[in-house]
């Protein structure tokens, strides 16, 4: 019997199959660059078809409607699938309204944001320094690296943040004119406050833009009082929104949006600025 | 050396991180462990003002609707600052300086004794410059507002990404050192 | 005094999807004339399939060619002929507005910009298909579409209508169909609650069809 080879004990680590087998990019040790921060914040006119706007966003309807069982479970999908919108526009928006007015950065028919907001005195000891700390900044180093979050950061436009909007009043406004105008190209068409309860206020829009070419009742304008919802409720106005069709002057399709505060909200309003 | 954090929705911290140069501390180490572990706690008692601050009326009697809090709290005379977003996002941070942390490694002073420690610790405590803690914080704040804008991350969530963190340090390096 | 009309559209099975009667005196649309629609549209959704058949092999080639090869009845291109200026389809009132034919004031076109659906001729989609059938009392325009969905006018026969050469008539309904069309496109196709190859039930689409009729 001749003897056995001895077997070849395979070290791991001299295998020659080692190399051959890549490892997975996992999030962490990936080195592409994620682009998510070196894109600007700043507004850019992008016109969008109309037509492929309606056709996603009727998919999307079609979608969640399959997927629920009652009428108020798709709405409430629905309400949802615009929460998210709004609380990213809360954010987006005002940062967008604290750039100065004569940057292009800007969307063309903002409407001003300073006027609703008080300018108080002792504010502009911060902004001067705030200013003095930028532009010290950028004489001490490089001028390629002005901005120490790439060139496409905007902080350094700023002088002033943009105030947060404490009253219903200022943070409502804000929903009728900024956010409208940025949403569909136009303020909306009324903002008013019922006089039967002192927590409801209705928008009122007189051509919804995402159901037009959709028949019958108000479910799918769900989504764009999800929109409302989440950007009033992120900013510390939990609320809701429901959507009323309410022909009139020649508008068929007229849409009020009601807002309805939690009792919460107006208390602290009481107390925080006197009750009227 | 500083130590700043995001806190979320829910009081839960979405993004801490430790700032500053390893030159700054004691044997290049950062913070000792047992400092390490009091940060958090520290940070989170301090946000009762910063609520009482977000709705409340600042210091000269007004509405406080700015986004930068400032000074608000001392911890042993360390200043604590806070900046607020518009949806309620808070940025707190907690300042140190080499002395201090000398001192705190070396167990001479225990920021959990007696109030005695706190006025040495005030003679010896950084001083807070607004301009430049606010402009950190404006940036922060507009990584942030990028960090939101992707649709798979959702309010509350933590911030993992290395490359946020990157720019946060380098952001501090520049402004706050 | 309008020529009594229907617009009729059948899906590519051969079912009707969608009628309406143009004509004021009987616009009941759930009426018993249902029933004889229904008939109607099946039928000629098989005199299409014969007479798709029937078509010389000859013009057949002509169509994915070029059109200069067979002369230029093979590849149609249709005109743009704007809603007012339609005498030839014989209705009588093209006079209530301009040739530039503006819908109403709102001018609220859907998602389609400008004052009309299109402004420039377009290339038939017929392929060897009926594109028009007169009898002593009814002429009936069809408009074929790629997806296979045809659009048919039913007009009643005028004296006045024959004074049009027959090709213009037809290229003036194929417009009107072409614009129907159009708003086929934005309001049926665009509602999430409608199935396709269905029939159309649309507050919104009948109203803008209404609307767009009442031009011719």
């Amino acid at each position: 019997m001749s003897q056995p080879e001895p077997q070849k004990i395979i070290d791991p680590s001299s295998s020659s199959h080692k190399k051959t087998v890549k490892k997975l990019p996992t999030p962490l040790n990936t080195n592409a660059s994620s682009c998510i921060y070196t894109q600007s914040l700043a507004f850019t006119k992008n016109k969008v078809s109309l037509s492929a706007m309606a056709f996603l966003f009727q998919e999307m309807v079609s979608t969640i409607y399959k997927n629920s069982k009652t009428m108020a479970e798709f709405e409430a999908k629905l309400n949802k699938h615009g929460f998210g919108i709004g609380v990213r526009l809360l954010e987006l928006l005002n940062f967008r309204a604290s750039l100065p007015v004569t940057t292009n950065s800007r969307s063309s028919i903002f409407p001003s944001s300073s006027s609703t907001s008080a300018q108080n005195p002792s504010n502009s000891t911060v902004s001067a320094s705030g200013s003095g700390a930028a532009g010290g900044n950028s004489g001490s180093g490089s001028t390629t690296d002005r901005h120490s979050n790439g060139p496409e950061s905007l902080t350094s436009l700023i002088n002033t943040m943009k105030r947060r909007d404490l009253k219903i009043l200022d943070i409502l406004q804000f929903v009728h004119g900024t956010v409208w105008a940025y949403l569909f190209d136009h303020p909306s068409d009324d903002l008013v406050k019922s006089s039967e309860r002192s927590n409801e206020y209705m928008i009122v829009d007189n051509m919804p833009v995402f159901t037009q070419f959709i028949p019958g009742g108000v479910s799918c304008d769900f989504y764009v009082c999800g929109i409302v919802q989440g950007f009033l409720t992120n900013a510390g106005f939990p609320c809701r929104v429901t959507p009323h069709r309410m022909p009139q002057d020649g508008f068929d399709r007229r849409i009020v949006y009601l807002v309805q505060f939690d009792k919460q909200v107006l208390e602290r309003e009481g107390l925080r600025f006197g009750s009227n | 050396m500083n130590y700043f954090v995001i806190v979320g929705p829910k009081d839960k911290f979405i993004y801490e991180t430790y700032l500053g140069n390893s030159k700054d501390t004691v044997g290049g180490s950062g913070f000792p462990p047992h400092i390490r572990d009091l940060l958090p706690f520290i940070l989170h008692s301090s946000l009762d003002l910063v609520y009482a601050n977000k709705w409340g009326k600042d210091s000269e009697g007004l509405d406080n609707s700015r986004c930068y809090l400032g000074l608000l709290d001392f911890f042993f005379g360390l200043p604590i600052t806070a900046y607020v977003t518009y949806s309620g996002i808070m940025f707190l941070m907690l300042h140190f300086n080499n002395q201090i942390l000398r001192k705190l490694d070396t167990g001479i002073i225990d920021p959990t004794s007696n109030s005695k420690t706190a006025k040495q610790l005030a003679a010896i405590a950084p001083r807070v410059k607004n301009g430049y803690v606010e402009v950190f914080y404006r940036e922060v704040h507009e990584l942030y507002i990028k960090t939101l804008m992707n649709p798979f991350y959702h309010m509350g969530d933590p911030i993992t990404s290395p490359l946020f963190s990157r720019k946060v340090h380098r952001l501090s390096k520049r402004y706050l050192h | 005094m309008k020529l009594a009309q229907a617009l009729l559209i059948i899906n590519k099975s051969g079912g009707l999807i969608y009628k309406k009667d143009l004509n004021g005196a009987n616009n009941n649309p759930g009426s018993k004339n249902g029933n004889e629609y229904l008939i109607f549209a099946s039928t000629l959704h098989s005199v299409f399939a014969i007479v798709s058949q029937l078509t010389p092999k000859s013009i057949q080639l002509g169509e994915s060619g070029n059109s200069d090869v067979h002369g230029d009845d093979i590849i149609e291109h249709v005109p743009y002929i704007p809603p007012g200026s339609n005498d030839e389809l014989g209705s009588g009132n093209s006079n209530n507005n301009n040739g530039k034919g503006t819908l109403g004031n709102n001018n609220n076109l859907g998602s389609y910009h400008g004052t009309d659906f299109f402004s420039s001729g377009f290339r038939s989609w017929s392929r060897g298909g009926v594109r028009q059938i007169e009898t002593d009392a009814l002429e009936i325009y069809v408009y074929q579409t790629l997806t296979g969905a045809r659009f048919v006018l039913v007009n009643t026969r005028s004296p006045a209508a024959q004074s049009a050469h027959v090709i213009t008539r037809i290229h003036t309904a194929d417009n009107l169909l072409r614009r129907v069309h159009c708003l086929y496109g934005d309001y049926v196709m665009k509602d999430p609650f409608y199935a396709l190859e269905m029939p159309i039930k649309n507050s919104l689409f009948d109203a803008a069809v209404t609307t767009l009729v009442a031009q011719y």
